[in-house]
């Protein structure tokens, strides 16, 4: 029987010699070898793949936050945008909309491991008359977008006073 | 050997584990990283949130300002409009609060300073020393976004408010410039009862003086504002702020009050018509030929011209404002001369090359427009007039006093630029002889005493505004008006250097004199708000 698991690295390997006469001391080599090699190699590959399924987990992960964070960086700033033009308008271009809810869509073409993806984003800007004052409106856009773990939503408010 | 085939065992798992080892690290490293990115992208949405309620809340408090006033009292212990305070007589600082209606954690705390004169807690600093401007209130903003499970961001603005209405406290007012040729400028007032302008009965200057009727102009420049020998002002004259020498140009006017530049730029606010106002003219020009006609008392918008021709004489039967988006031609007709000038506000609303003519007429009227040419000549006006050039030529021009408290055309409150309250002031300093340089600011500014630039050697010399009493800007003599600020023009050095100073918002001025030899060390002393605490660079 011979040690096919053996360190191949070692040159001074046992030859192989008839049984009978080398049978105690190949006995005693083998016995202190049999197994090491073959059982680390397992438990080394058992290691390897679970650290590696892990860390493609982790990866896929890594990925699906990296596209949360830039669908919420497209949405925000969709978001100001909308509204920074909507107050550099001035009160007045939004006496006709009061109360009436404008809506736009986008969308967001990118590459994602090789494939072109879209995900569509849609602002609604309403302007209500407030409480506090028949000269003061409150401005607020909305955005929402679909991503795997469902709906997503971002809401930036503001107020603006008719000074003169 | 087989010591070290023993020591073998393991390699393999060693060799996985610190590969393992690496691309664990590697993988926790782009984690890291990943979680940094959501983070600081959540941290940017929120800090745009807290950023737009906290400009908000500026609005509200706009908003607050604009109400019509109510003072504190027990039954309304935070008062309203530009007197809203707090009535608890703590000096507590003024403040509302905004909620947002899209997300619980959003909210602004929005405190006000108010240095206007009705403020009930008024305060001439906000709470880092920033000096505010009379007249103005600081509105100071924090958006705060919290979503109660530990994310907190939070954004301040700050906002200087100004009366979006047009506050006729000058008798004529050209921001550009004014021109007072053969022409009297005094006082009435038609607060008294019964006044009208029938009433009004002349009076010798010389003997009577009100001094209550000030020609001003924001403009620094030399002969900003011009009189004649024929000229009379019963009031103060007062040019732009860092006027040069020469910036009034008497030429033999009589002036019963005194001279001397503006702390700051006075507004001149355009106007919009509300649109509550009543069309007039349906969309084109209003013409009042001869014969009498009567407007009933409203607030009216012509889009067009105001013409009255002569003979055309117009009468009101009440409390009239007139927005016109065009230009005011009066000749040979009578305006309200039947009622206090206050009942007929004309604000004119059109861009420049906006003109208002008063031609041989007579006329008891407020007449303003930010870029307005007015010209008025062989007339009499009571009120006031206010624009860009004011022309008035052999003419009369009664101030009425009783407007020159009074915001008109509108009581609403609007932002206000930090920048036309900076103040930039060139100074001339000389060191003491082997010592540092002095500190331009510690040198320039205080209060009392006249500012005047020595003849000879090296100093500095701190000067401030006078009161009221002032002495006339002559050079190397400060002068102020009201006992705030003021500005004084240096004398000049005996070798010819010549340093011209600023003038100070809060009562700070400065004068310098000039060195010998020309030794003298520049300082470039910057007070502009958004500079942070006053700088001075020496060169």
């Amino acid at each position: 029987m011979y040690d096919l698991l053996g360190p191949f690295w070692n040159s001074k390997a046992p030859k192989m010699v008839p049984r009978a006469r080398c049978a105690g001391a190949l006995s005693r080599w083998t016995r202190r070898r049999r197994g090491y090699n073959l059982l680390e190699v397992i438990i080394a590959a058992m290691i390897f793949s679970t650290a590696l399924v892990l860390m493609i987990g982790l990866w896929g992960t890594y990925h699906s936050a990296l596209t949360q964070a830039k669908n919420r960086l497209v949405a925000g700033s969709l978001a100001r945008a909308v509204l920074e033009q909507r107050l550099a308008s001035g009160y007045g271009a939004l006496t006709d909309i009061v109360d009436k809810p404008q809506v736009q869509k986008f969308t967001s073409r990118s590459q994602v491991r090789g494939r072109l993806v879209s995900v569509e984003f849609t602002t609604t800007f309403l302007t209500t008359e407030s409480a506090i004052s028949p000269l003061f409106r409150r401005l607020v856009t909305t955005v929402e977008w679909e991503e795997d773990t469902g709906n997503k939503s971002l809401a930036y408010e503001t107020c603006l006073f008719k000074s003169n | 050997m087989r010591g070290w085939i023993v020591s073998q065992k393991g390699n393999a798992v060693f060799l996985i584990l610190a590969i393992c080892g690496v691309l664990a690290i590697f993988t926790g490293a782009v984690g890291l990283g990943a979680v940094n990115n959501m983070r600081g992208t959540s941290q940017s949405s929120m800090d745009d949130q807290a950023r737009f309620i906290a400009a908000a809340g500026v609005q509200a408090a706009l908003a607050r300002l604009s109400e019509p006033r109510v003072w504190p009292s027990p039954a309304t212990p935070n008062g309203q409009g530009d007197v809203w305070s707090i009535a608890d007589y703590n000096y507590e600082r003024d403040h509302l609060g905004l909620w947002s209606t899209t997300s619980p954690g959003l909210h602004a705390d929005v405190s006000v300073y108010n240095n206007t004169p009705g403020a009930f807690h008024r305060s001439s600093t906000g709470p880092d020393g920033t000096a505010i401007p009379p007249g103005r209130i600081l509105i100071i903003s924090s958006g705060i976004f919290d979503d109660g499970r530990g994310a907190r961001q939070s954004t301040t603005v700050a906002a200087l408010a100004k009366p979006a209405g047009v506050v006729f406290d000058k008798a004529a007012f050209g921001a550009d410039k004014v021109s007072i040729l053969d022409s009297l400028v005094d006082c009435v007032d038609s607060g008294v009862a019964g006044w009208t302008p029938a009433s009004y009965a002349p009076y010798d200057l010389t003997v009577d003086a009100v001094r209550g009727a000030t020609v001003a102009s924001n403009n620094n420049i030399s002969d900003s504002i011009v009189f004649n020998g024929g000229s009379q002002v019963d009031g103060d004259v007062m040019s732009g702020p860092s006027s040069a020498l020469g910036a009034i140009g008497y030429y033999g006017a009589t002036i019963t009050g005194v001279d001397g530049t503006l702390t700051s730029a006075k507004d001149t606010n355009t106007l919009i018509a509300p649109a509550s106002a009543t069309p007039l003219g349906g969309g084109g020009d209003v013409n009042y030929n001869a014969g009498v006609s009567t407007l009933s008392a409203g607030t009216y918008h012509i889009s067009g011209d105001l013409n009255l021709s002569p003979g055309a004489e117009l009468t009101l039967t009440g409390p009239t404002v007139i927005f016109v988006d065009g230009d005011l031609a009066v000749d040979g007709a009578i305006l309200n001369m039947d009622r206090k000038p206050s009942d007929l506000q004309i604000f004119l609303t059109g861009g420049p090359s906006t003109v208002a003519d008063f031609v041989g007429s007579q006329g008891s009227l407020l007449i303003a427009g930010a870029d307005v040419e007015a010209n008025i000549s062989d007339s009499e006006l009571f009120g006031a007039v206010l624009g860009n050039e004011v022309s008035i030529q052999n003419s009369s021009l009664h101030y009425d006093q009783a407007v020159a408290t009074t915001q008109l055309g509108s009581s609403n409150w609007t932002t206000d630029s930090f920048i036309n309250h900076a103040t930039t002031r060139v100074a001339t300093i000389t060191p003491p002889s082997g010592g540092p340089p002095s500190d331009p600011l510690a040198s320039t500014t205080g209060s009392g005493g006249s500012g005047s630039g020595s003849g000879t050697g090296s100093s500095t010399s701190s000067g401030t505004g006078s009161g009221s009493s002032g002495t006339g800007s002559t050079s190397g003599s400060g002068s102020g008006t009201s006992g705030t600020g003021g500005s004084s023009t240096s004398g000049t050095g005996t070798s010819g250097t010549t340093s011209t100073s600023g003038t100070g918002t809060s009562g700070t001025t400065s004068s310098s004199g000039g060195g010998t030899g020309g030794t003298g060390h520049k300082s470039l002393c910057c007070l502009d708000y958004s500079c942070g605490p006053p700088k001075c660079m020496i060169y």
